[in-house]
């Protein structure tokens, strides 16, 4: 590839070195041009067709041109050389127009099908994942886990529920006669407590 | 890459517009202006436009890859591509530019890909891929073709040497002339400097040009 130095160093000279430029422009003449001079001639003069050079290069080619036959000649050759890219005609496509509307329509319409098709086995995918993961982290906890906590509250409900309201928890010994001042606190009572003896 | 949109697909049935210009009698810019309406773009206008534009995919996509035999089915993929993301294009009057580069980066892609899963060059194999391969040297004055030679025989002997191109050189040459790229594009497009781009186009001229200078020549 050519290095900008070299392109600058043989057309990119400064206005005032214009003696430089002549030398060169002369030397273009010449038959025995060196290969790198002719490389970036061509490129230069390639890069002017496309309008992609500086003010200063466009003058130095436009001087070149008016002053040179071969140049003259070579740029002759790239103007029709650009024509006849643009005149090119490409070979009957395998396809006719009509069959590719066809085949990209059915291929739009199929694409979201297959979206979906793809979007369920992928959550299908993905829940599997979350389950495997959650198995993997979570160890023997998991079936706790999934449970209900109502579910393991039968077995214990019953049992604390099951309080019989009629009788006490503590059997109370039975007393031949009840004695009502007894149920009295002590230290109210204006009796003294009979003793049984 | 993939878009989706949430909407259901009765949705964007219920919602293409009902306008009474047929698409055929539409301007190219209206066109793709009427694509771009609705969530869709709407199926008898994205009809009309790749009847339009299809043949200058086809050029483009002959010229970047000739001796690629699915050239069709890459051709299809830049029509959904152009279905799919029509609504994102800014400046209707640009499609034709548009187009081209979704064709060109799709060919990038594929062109990668295969170069991703081809066998490795041998290393006793001539590299002509590479930028220094060219000979910059006009051919002597071989025998040229005889004088009577018709036009279509000088496009054909083009076609020819633009194929056989290698393959840097031609896309190149093929991104300037027939898309009418600017340096700076191709460059940003090829991912190479602008002075390799600006070296390519003139080694690829200056292959072709010593190639059929006995055609241009003529007149």
């Amino acid at each position: 590839m050519t290095s900008n130095s070299d392109f600058h160093n043989d057309f990119g000279q400064l206005p005032g070195d214009s003696s430089a430029a002549e030398r060169r422009l002369n030397l273009s003449k010449q038959s025995e041009m060196p290969d790198m001079l002719k490389r970036d001639r061509f490129e230069l003069l390639s890069a002017y067709l496309d309008g992609e050079v500086t003010a200063i290069e466009r003058r130095q080619v436009e001087n070149w041109l008016a002053t040179d036959p071969s140049a003259q000649c070579l740029y002759a050759r790239l103007l029709k050389l650009r024509q006849g890219f643009h005149m090119l005609s490409v070979p009957q496509p395998e396809k006719t127009v009509e069959q590719t509307v066809e085949e990209v329509f059915a291929r739009i319409d199929r694409r979201p099908k297959l979206t979906v098709l793809w979007g369920g086995a992928g959550a299908a995918v993905a829940a599997l994942l979350v389950g495997v993961m959650t198995g993997v982290f979570s160890g023997v906890q998991v079936p706790e886990q999934r449970m209900p906590s109502v579910a393991q509250q039968p077995k214990v409900a019953p049992e604390v529920m099951k309080i019989a309201l009629d009788r006490p928890v503590v059997n109370i010994p039975k007393t031949p006669i009840a004695d009502p001042i007894e149920t009295q606190p002590a230290f109210h009572s204006p009796h003294p407590v009979r003793n049984p003896n | 890459m993939s878009h989706s949109i949430p909407v259901s697909w009765s949705t964007v049935e219920a919602v293409v517009p009902q306008v009474s210009v047929p698409a055929e009698k539409l301007s190219n810019y209206d066109l793709v202006l009427r694509c771009q309406t609705g969530l869709r773009p709407e199926r008898a206008a994205f009809a009309e436009l790749l009847r339009r534009y299809q043949s200058h995919v086809d050029k483009i996509l002959y010229h970047l890859a000739p001796d690629w035999q699915d050239r069709a089915d890459l051709a299809q993929e830049v029509w959904i591509r152009v279905y799919r993301n029509i609504k994102r294009l800014q400046e209707p009057v640009k499609f034709r530019g548009w187009l081209s580069r979704i064709a060109t980066n799709l060919f990038y892609d594929e062109l990668r890909r295969r170069k991703r899963v081809s066998q490795p060059l041998s290393l006793d194999a001539p590299r002509t891929l590479d930028d220094g391969e060219m000979d910059w040297e006009l051919p002597a004055s071989d025998p040229g073709p005889d004088e009577d030679l018709t036009t279509r025989e000088f496009y054909d002997q083009l076609r020819e040497a633009i194929a056989d191109l290698p393959e840097v050189f031609r896309t190149t040459i093929v991104l300037r002339e027939i898309e009418g790229m600017a340096y700076e594009e191709i460059a940003e497009l090829t991912g190479v400097s602008l002075g390799t781009v600006k070296s390519r186009i003139a080694r690829a001229r200056q292959r072709l040009q010593s190639q059929l200078q006995n055609y241009l020549d003529g007149e």
